[in-house]
């Protein structure tokens, strides 16, 4: 592995803090090499999240257009991604789009894989929290004179976006273990970094994958907590 | 387009060559769905039980073994189980591996809902079953538990498709699941794309009838 046993010098914003003859451990090297890996997860999340929700979107834009083929299909689709695993998704995209000469590197195959995956999960949030609206709202603002996109824009989008945050939240997370799954299309993401450096350090897997478990629980659990959060904020009925 | 959804005898035959092989890989899918259900269920279980616990003790580490096992991809607790445990002497075929590690994966999971439906039985069925001189094992066993699996039956089931679909990982510690198979063959005769679909449908013939026949069993056994 590069750079174990070199002289460490950290040259950080607060300029030379600490220098010295003291030699990395192999702890630090194996922490600084997966946290570098780790930053693969990373952009894919920020990637992958983003297009998700407006892939979902436009999921539950087509399925709300009342067109009966139209809305079969993306049924369809929704109910056929849910039920099949990722790493199928992935490999068709890795591996079984280029037949048709539709090709990707491994990183963007990953986000496109994750944004067709997750978009569905997305979607389902979606609809359920357009469905969860009482229709007595829906009533009463026809009461109040909304009719069409104005009632959509005002009354329904509103509320569905807040009893949607709590699960969009929980879908974030899932990506980002989802990213996980990548390592095995050779995107050089932690698990993956792990699973090569388990052959040069065998006796070490222990603290490798103790690294990796802490780098998924340090992003993972935070975000846990503040879905939990979310979920008491955003109580609507 | 019309070329690509063009089926000829030839195809058909080479589709049928596959079945032998997938329906080995299907039977031991099953094989581990079943067994890593079962065991995710029993700790849900156990698990939502003691969240119940008064101890604070409990009460943190079944907050540490919930939040941490719902953070940790499933792909790295099978890794855990199948390469570091080795190490500590306790060597798992893959088989085993697999089974554990799912069902530990989705233990929390498990937890989760049925700590929900445990909560969402009224406090007034334990002093009724008090009443009636009920134990409080059997209140939970005779009691609680059969309302709370109840109420969150739905939720449950659809952690049996993600169960089917997490053992998918497992053809990554050299089990051979049905994933597995499929992409062995397709190493040989690089017909990735019609194998990926055959296993797809697979996919779905597993979860469509198991949620269909899930839905229905739920419908006629908890009527009352």
């Amino acid at each position: 592995m590069p750079g174990v046993g070199k002289r460490f010098v950290y040259r950080g914003r607060i300029g030379k803090v600490w220098s010295g003859d003291m030699e990395d451990s192999l702890f630090t090297e194996f922490v600084r090499t997966l946290a570098a890996a780790g930053r693969i997860n990373f952009s894919l999340t920020l990637a992958a999240f983003p297009l998700t929700l407006v892939f979902a979107a436009a999921l539950a834009g087509l399925r709300s257009i009342p067109l009966k083929p139209l809305q079969i299909v993306v049924g369809v689709y929704i109910d056929a991604i849910r039920s099949t695993p990722l790493l199928l998704h992935l490999f068709f995209v890795f591996f079984g789009l280029p037949l048709w000469n539709i090709r990707f590197d491994a990183w963007t195959s990953a986000v496109v894989t994750m944004t067709l995956h997750f978009g569905a999960y997305q979607a389902e949030v979606y609809r359920s929290a357009v469905s969860s609206i009482p229709v007595s709202v829906r009533e009463a603002s026809t009461a109040l004179g909304l009719r069409g996109i104005s009632r959509f824009r005002r009354v329904t989008l509103p509320l569905a976006f807040r009893i949607s945050v709590p699960p969009t939240s929980n879908n974030l997370i899932d990506v980002f273990r989802g990213t996980s799954v990548v390592a095995l299309v050779a995107v050089q993401d932690i698990v993956f970094k792990g699973t090569i450096m388990l052959q040069t350090y065998k006796g070490d897997s222990p603290i490798i994958f103790m690294i990796i478990a802490l780098f998924f629980i340090a992003v993972g659990y935070p975000m846990s907590m503040l879905t939990k959060v979310l979920e008491r904020r955003f109580v609507v009925v | 387009m019309m070329a690509l959804l063009a089926i000829s005898f030839k195809d058909i035959d080479r589709w049928w060559s596959y079945a032998p092989t997938l329906w080995e890989g299907l039977q031991i899918t099953l094989k581990v769905s079943i067994c890593a259900m079962a065991l995710g269920l029993a700790i849900g279980i156990c698990v939502a039980i003691l969240s119940q616990s008064k101890n604070r003790v409990i009460g943190a580490l079944v907050h540490v073994y919930v939040q941490i096992g719902r953070v940790v991809p499933e792909l790295v607790q099978v890794f855990i189980w199948y390469y570091v445990l080795p190490d500590y002497g306790v060597v798992l075929t893959p088989f085993m591996a697999g089974v554990v590690a799912i069902g530990v994966a989705f233990g929390p999971f498990v937890a989760e809902v049925f700590r929900a439906g445990i909560e969402s039985v009224p406090r007034s069925q334990w002093e009724v079953a008090s009443v009636f001189g009920y134990s409080r094992a059997r209140t939970w066993y005779r009691v609680v538990l059969p309302q709370a699996t109840r109420n969150v039956f739905p939720v449950l089931s659809g952690y049996v498709i993600s169960i089917f679909k997490a053992t998918s990982l497992l053809s990554f510690i050299s089990l051979r699941e049905v994933f597995a198979v499929a992409r062995n063959e397709a190493a040989l005769n690089f017909r990735y794309f019609e194998l990926f679909t055959i296993v797809m449908l697979i996919y779905l013939a597993l979860a469509i009838p198991t949620s269909v026949g899930l839905k229905q069993f739920s419908s006629r056994y908890f009527r009352w």
